[in-house]
């Protein structure tokens, strides 16, 4: 482990390169730009915290994204009640679905869709579907194992298709409230 | 054929894109201040990691916390000193339950094990003694001496009863390397994963993992898959 103490400089530098796609990691996993925009915050705060232990400089891209993903999770975790009472639901869809014809409403779908994920398989999922990262690589970010990556891929699509099945039952009338507490 | 949410996907993919905000923005929303320095800064010439297995079995009930106990040991006392030492701790205490320590390689593990009306009421605390918290440092002539303790407590609510094979898995996951090097670090998060991660390759797919800076706690509430 380094005894020098990091400084804002480096960490900024290092980050420069990989900036936006962490950023945009952080508000993909999360449920809103917003949150994930705190996210990142919080990521960049403690990456400055720890990245003393970061021996290997050459690393910090998928360290960074580990950070991330810690953060991501700690949140999750101390926010477990608030989704579950929260007064500030995701968009409801209409009866005929009509409120979800735009690019914006297809977003907010893709998000409800993604928030009935676990985290770890939310992270796997936009890791892969989204950033185009290897299962090796994920693994790497998610310190997992590369079966439990490809078990949370899998696990993740199945909780997609039901989301998405779910939706095509109009005579359920359901809600993506409903939808998401599965 | 695509699957349902390729489009949406694509659709969430752009639509985080909006007032992403530069590095520039991102720096200049942090407070810049000097990173902290570890607080738990390591710098043993050696370090002897000291694992507390509390292990209770239950029936189907809730867990209640009951009167809290303390038990102390030495670490530097050979393992059957330690386990009569605890032993009688608990017995003083009205717990019967079988206790084993193991040391090797530098690493001493103390396990405790009861059932029923044993451990289950009990809020139980192993620390060494002389600690007063999760990490004590020794300073010596000879250089640093560092004692880790992080206890796990194994918390079984099934439906049926665990058998021994089973109980025996659990102990053999959380006694692996992988999972006592975690113990010993301080990022709970990482210790989580690493748990979490290790008991489903185990086929314990049942389980809430906690960790704290003082205690790992694993709750299985179904016995592994076949």
């Amino acid at each position: 482990m380094s005894d020098a103490t990091p400084t804002w400089d480096e960490l900024f530098e290092l980050l420069a390169p990989i900036h936006d796609d962490v950023k945009l990691f952080a508000r993909r996993i999360a449920r809103s730009n917003a949150e994930g925009d705190d996210v990142f915050q919080d990521a960049v705060l403690r990456a400055a915290r720890k990245l003393g232990s970061l021996r290997d400089r050459t690393r910090f891209k998928p360290w960074m994204y580990s950070v991330v993903v810690s953060v991501h999770r700690t949140r999750r975790r101390s926010a477990f009640w608030k989704r579950w009472i929260s007064s500030d639901p995701p968009d409801l869809v209409g009866d005929d679905g009509a409120r979800w014809a735009d690019e914006r409403a297809s977003a907010s779908r893709a998000s409800a869709a993604l928030a009935t994920l676990d985290p770890a398989q939310r992270e796997a999922i936009v890791l892969f579907e989204l950033h185009g990262y290897s299962i090796e690589e994920i693994a790497e970010i998610q310190r997992a194992s590369l079966s439990a990556v490809k078990s949370r891929l899998v696990r993740g699509r199945d909780r997609l298709r039901a989301f998405y099945a779910r939706l095509g039952q109009p005579s359920l009338s359901l809600t993506t409230e409903e939808v998401c507490r599965g | 054929m695509a699957d349902p949410w390729t489009d949406d996907l694509a659709a969430l993919g752009e639509d985080t894109r909006a007032q992403l905000g530069s590095l520039a923005h991102t720096r200049a929303r942090l407070r810049m201040e000097p990173p902290m320095k570890n607080v738990f800064k390591r710098r043993p010439l050696f370090a002897i990691a000291v694992t507390a297995l509390v292990l209770a079995v239950a029936a189907p009930v809730a867990w209640a916390i009951g009167t809290k106990i303390f038990v102390t040991f030495d670490p530097d006392k050979s393992a059957p000193e330690i386990e009569q030492d605890i032993t009688n701790q608990l017995q003083s205490a009205g717990v019967t339950a079988t206790v084993h320590a193991d040391k090797s390689d530098g690493r001493l593990s103390v396990q405790i094990r009861g059932s029923g009306e044993a451990l289950d009421h009990a809020n139980l605390e192993v620390v060494p003694a002389g600690s007063a918290g999760v990490v004590i440092e020794k300073e010596g002539s000879a250089g640093s001496k560092q004692v880790v303790s992080r206890q796990i407590r194994l918390e079984v609510e099934t439906a049926q009863p665990l058998e021994d094979a089973a109980l025996a898995k659990l102990q053999a996951v959380l006694g692996t390397k992988e999972v006592t090097d975690a113990l010993e670090g301080d990022d709970l998060d990482h210790l989580e994963e690493v748990v979490t991660d290790a008991l489903a390759n185990a086929g314990f797919h049942a389980v809430t993992v906690e960790a704290t800076p003082g205690a790992l706690t694993v709750h299985v509430t179904a016995p592994p898959a076949p």
